[in-house]
């Protein structure tokens, strides 16, 4: 579950770095860079805390921002463990495409 | 195997909308399943028996069977898919001179007029670029001329064209020459060379005259448009009309007009098009013309240009869309294109390369007016200076392929449309200053992403009247003979 503040100028989110990796966290809010400035930081007690600023101050956050994230974050969550569960087989598939050629020998 | 009844192999996926997810494979291979089936596929809930699991094995997607044949299977599929990387480098582009009878508002080499002085190749460079061009692996070499306008230095033109074909009787490849020209200036002493040489040219029509005339401007202030279509006619009757071809280049003064562009093609007996957004470069930039539209407003009017041509099509007037095309083929057939901006690893210098008129070498056309703009950061070497192993096996050219391994980049990588798309480091590099950048958001993944997913939808939604134009470009053949075979999505599916 997110936990998030709405302040005049950012949007505070906690995410459980528990549920998800270090790297769905900034896949997900690369996302979102061209509608607010991102700023993540690590908490205590297995927190990611990402702030989201306004880029400029007459701006507006984007309707359901937090909501949208939200489910950003849990597509991004199923790709990489989709991902993790097959990318030996990815990888078979491109050693052999390429066989006899492997990677780092001229 | 493990105890689950089934072995989930490496796909990407999109949800299309609220009743269809699009899955796709490392090959291109794709499936649309509903969203129950869809997540009862990644519980490993799906029934072995069931049609949707069927499909979905057909599709290379999922397997109950031993896993070494499949892989085998979809390692010669990819293979197939990157084919163009067996061959290197094809499509060598040659600027015969930067000088210009025209003053495009949106050049992007930022041409000079045909009286300035040090802006032509000399015989000495044309000769050391053909050596090199013939140094290239590729069994098929295209030699293609831009500009400027080509046809204001066509003696270097003439010789290197001769010189390309006496070299070809020893190295025997496929040899095609393209010239890209306004028209203009094309006169009967170039036509009959180029009728003896088998040339085929290519030219701008940015649409109806005034459209044309306010984007292509001479220098000498009189009509482009007039002068264009007398000497088009000319090409055509001389050359034959296949050897004729055009592109248009959008800018606000014809983005809203499609129909009209495409009708100027059908006119002039055209049978394409292509819809081509301006790029960051030269005039474009300076002129300040890139913040006219959006990407999104371009994808709006193009889906609208798409629907259009394709009512043209079964209206009888076959009539294709180059980018769609393009996608079509990639989508629906195992076949690597050969485009270079929709590949990975990029076609920079692996697939075309560019030789400019002093001499220096460029991994693209891109990269050149980069360097018009001031900013030689991708210059490769000098066919003065460098061999083919400093130009082609150089860490540049690597890193240029590096970075555009889509496979291997965040977001990228797990992108639904990933086996069909292709980035261009230099562009990224002239939009972000970073030559992989946050790829998300640039313009290029924008309109890939939209107008790919468009397409997608197009298939799903299988409207046979759709289909059968689609079949139609694919297979080159008559749309009435296209349904007579009563096609449907199920057989475009088949012939993947």
């Amino acid at each position: 579950m997110l936990n998030y503040q709405e302040e005049n100028k950012e949007i505070a989110l906690e995410v459980d770095s528990r549920i998800y990796s270090k790297r769905v966290v900034m896949e997900s809010a690369v996302k979102f860079m061209d509608k607010c400035y991102i700023r993540i930081e690590a908490q205590p007690n297995h927190i990611w805390r990402l702030i989201f600023n306004k880029k400029e101050p007459q701006d507006k956050f984007p309707s359901n921002l937090v909501n949208t994230f939200q489910n950003e974050l849990l597509e991004r969550q199923l790709r990489f463990e989709l991902e993790e569960s097959f990318k030996e087989i990815r990888e078979m598939i491109v050693r052999q495409a390429f066989w006899p050629f492997e990677p780092g020998k001229k | 195997m493990s105890t689950r009844p089934y072995q989930i192999l490496p796909f990407r996926y999109e949800r299309m909308s609220e009743d269809a997810v699009l899955l796709t494979n490392e090959a291109g291979e794709f499936s649309f399943v509903a969203p129950g089936v869809f997540d009862d596929l990644i519980n490993f809930k799906l029934s072995t028996d069931s049609g949707s699991f069927q499909n979905l094995k057909g599709k290379h997607i999922v397997t109950d069977t031993d896993l070494e044949p499949v892989i085998e299977m979809l390692a010669t599929k990819y293979r197939t898919k990157k084919s163009f990387l067996k061959d290197f480098t094809s499509l060598h582009m040659v600027v015969p001179t930067l000088k210009c009878n025209s003053r495009c508002i949106y050049c992007q080499v930022t041409s000079r007029p045909p009286d300035s002085l040090n802006s032509s190749m000399d015989n000495i460079t044309a000769t050391k670029t053909v050596d090199l061009i013939f140094q290239s692996p590729s069994p098929v070499i295209k030699i293609e001329f831009q500009g400027g306008e080509p046809l204001l230095n066509f003696e270097v033109i003439r010789h290197i064209i001769n010189y390309a074909e006496k070299l070809n009787r020893k190295y025997n490849k496929s040899l095609q020459f393209v010239v890209c020209s306004n028209l203009t200036l094309l006169n009967k002493e170039h036509l009959a060379f180029f009728k003896d040489q088998n040339v085929f040219l290519s030219t701008s029509l940015d649409g109806p005259k005034d459209i044309h005339d306010k984007n292509r401007p001479l220098r000498d202030g009189s009509s482009a448009y007039e002068k264009l279509i007398k000497n088009l006619e000319t090409a055509r009757s001389t050359l034959g009309p296949a050897r004729v071809s055009a592109l248009t280049t959008i800018t606000l003064e014809n983005l809203h007009r499609f129909q009209e562009v495409i009708d100027e093609y059908v006119k002039w007996g055209f049978s394409s098009v292509f819809l081509r957004p301006l790029n960051p470069f030269g005039l474009a930039r300076k002129n300040q013309l890139l913040g006219n539209y959006s990407i999104d407003e371009f994808v709006k009017e193009y889906k609208t240009a798409l629907q259009y041509i394709i009512t043209l099509n079964q209206s009888g007037i076959y009539f294709v869309e180059e980018y769609a095309f393009l996608l079509l083929q990639k989508i629906l057939t195992p076949f690597a294109t050969g485009f270079v901006d929709l590949q990975s690893p990029a076609g920079l210098a692996i697939s075309s390369v560019l030789y400019n008129y002093d001499g220096n070498v460029y991994p693209s056309d891109e990269a050149r007016m980069l360097a018009q703009m001031g900013d030689q950061r991708f210059l490769m070497g000098s066919v003065h200076k460098n061999n083919f192993q400093e130009l082609f096996r150089s860490s540049d050219v690597i890193d240029l392929a590096r970075w555009s391994i889509l496979e291997s980049l965040p977001i990228c990588s797990s992108c639904a449309f990933c086996a069909y798309c292709g980035l261009d480091p230099v562009r990224n590099y002239a939009e972000t200053g970073d030559p992989v950048g946050n790829v998300f958001l640039s313009e290029s993944c924008k309109k890939n992403f939209q107008i790919m997913k468009h397409l997608f939808s197009l298939i799903w939604h299988n409207d046979p009247k759709v289909i059968d134009v689609f079949w139609a470009w694919l297979t080159k053949r008559d749309l009435t003979d296209v349904s007579i075979e009563s096609n449907s999505c199920e057989n475009i599916l088949a012939f993947q």
